[in-house]
């Protein structure tokens, strides 16, 4: 295996390289599988935050919960970009492609040449217009966002939580953790009731009730009172809630208006399995595209830090024209009240469920069938269950294949 | 220091939690690698605490872990 046709213009100033825009976990895999894929020419990362590539998930955990985590979130040291020879540029976010051209114009005013470029951008979070420009109203994508809700977590304060999503049901765990009176607010029946159904749901809304959280579900923000801050929020259930910090967990939306006039969906990039958009020389990944899922036979937007992860490498392995092999099983995990939850398949499929274990103590596994079939699993404290759901999901599909 | 770890690299998500446990054990690459050998506590706890539970965990022909 050599590096193909792009090895050696590291030494070519002139050549574009590989371009990566945003400075998330997929634009760092992508760079490191490059590298250790033995490619040598130009990589540049263009990150939009002031920080190097860190870890995301522990903003909503450990970075809020009080101790100081300082820079131990970056995947590397200053010194890895060096020695590897990828370039990080701070603070600049691009604001067009010119696929034609093969350039992407930045926030800097400087238009830069690629060869193949790489759209990892990621997400923002939903807003609300009702609570858009209180002082004491944020969400939670960013270290500084999470420096934010941090200072608000104080002891006795209290918090609502707008959507009982991953996000919102992770910052009520460390809320809680530090103190704080933690009220969720969820539009829907239960928490994660789309994805995993009604049992599930009421079990995520039991067990946060039983651990001091005000649940209140069916139910939405009707009123916001407050000069500059919001005090109190009325919902439409009729309650006044007083609140002294509001965290919106409504979700994320791709953050591509910079894609605008450049022929590219600014609602996730549709790329194939592999992470190729339509466009010569153009691959999109995380939560910016929108990716051919094989299983479900469909597109699918955002995702997961595994999914994020693993997209970034395929994209690398793509670039250089390297087989990613087969992609993994959507999968991903979250440990609320120190119990260890994972997920792994696709439960959307699923026409019925079968339990096996306590609710109640937090130790059981959910799996999910389609017409007797397993396609998904909930494991729940249970983590050396997951091989085996795994191989039993594996060979259905590969069955199901044939 | 008689476990022995195994990587399922189709599982491995590449977190890094076990490196970080275990350094003298694991290195994460595009998936964890098995680089040495270490205190087996660790070893186990690097197998318990992984998100995708992709280290299984022997000891001669003893399955520990999962």
């Amino acid at each position: 295996m050599d590096s193909l046709h792009l090895s050696g213009v590291a030494s070519n100033p002139m050549s574009g390289g590989v371009v990566i825009v945003g400075g998330g976990l997929s634009a760092q895999r992508c760079a490191e599988t490059l590298r250790r894929s033995d490619y040598t020419g130009r990589i540049r990362i263009i990150c939009g935050e002031s920080h190097r590539p860190y870890d995301r998930p522990p903003l909503s955990k450990e970075a809020i919960s009080g101790r100081e985590i300082g820079d131990s979130l970056s995947y590397r040291p200053w010194e890895w970009y060096e020695s590897q020879a990828v370039e990080l540029t701070l603070d600049t976010r691009a604001r067009e492609l010119h696929p034609r051209k093969r350039q992407v114009g930045l926030s800097n005013g400087a238009d830069i040449s690629y060869d193949q470029l790489l759209i990892a951008t990621g997400s923002q979070p939903r807003t609300l217009p009702m609570l858009e420009g209180y002082a004491n109203v944020s969400a939670l994508r960013t270290i500084d966002d999470s420096h934010e809700l941090r200072d608000a977590l104080r002891p006795g304060a209290r918090l609502a939580i707008v959507g009982a999503g991953f996000i919102g049901q992770e910052v009520a765990v460390s809320a809680l953790k530090a103190g704080v009176h933690v009220t969720i607010i969820e539009a829907e029946s239960a928490p994660l009731v789309r994805v995993l159904g009604t049992d599930l749901g009421d079990w995520f809304a039991a067990m946060h009730r039983s651990e001091g959280v005000d649940v209140r579900l069916n139910t939405r923000v009707s009123a916001v009172a407050g000069d500059g801050s919001v005090r109190s929020v009325a919902l439409t259930d009729g309650t006044l809630l007083e609140c002294d910090h509001v965290l919106l967990g409504v979700g994320v939306r791709p953050d591509l208006d910079w894609l605008k006039g450049s022929g590219l969906d600014t609602d996730g990039v549709q790329v194939d399995v592999d992470g190729r958009t339509s466009a010569p020389g153009i691959f999109a990944v995380g939560d910016a595209a929108s990716t051919f899922d094989p299983i479900l036979e469909r597109h699918v937007v955002g995702n997961h830090w595994e999914a994020a992860g693993r997209q970034g490498a395929r994209a690398a392995k793509s670039m250089l024209g390297l087989s990613p092999g087969a992609p993994a099983m959507t999968s991903f995990w979250t440990d609320l009240y120190d119990t260890r939850i994972q997920y792994l398949g696709h439960a959307s499929l699923a026409d019925e469920t079968s339990l096996d274990g306590d609710p109640h103590s937090r130790d059981f596994t959910v799996t999910f069938l389609r017409k007797g079939q397993p396609v998904g699993g909930l494991l729940v404290g249970r983590p050396h269950q997951l091989p085996a759901i795994r191989s039993l999901l594996t060979s259905t599909i590969e069955r199901s294949a044939v | 220091m008689t476990y022995k770890a195994h990587i399922d690299e189709s599982a491995c998500a590449a977190h890094g939690d076990c490196e970080a446990i275990a350094p003298e054990v694991f290195q994460v690459a595009d998936t964890a690698v098995v680089i040495g050998t270490g205190p087996d506590e660790l070893i186990l706890e690097a197998a318990r605490i992984c998100p995708t539970s992709a280290i299984r965990v022997t000891d001669g022909d003893e399955q520990i872990f999962p």
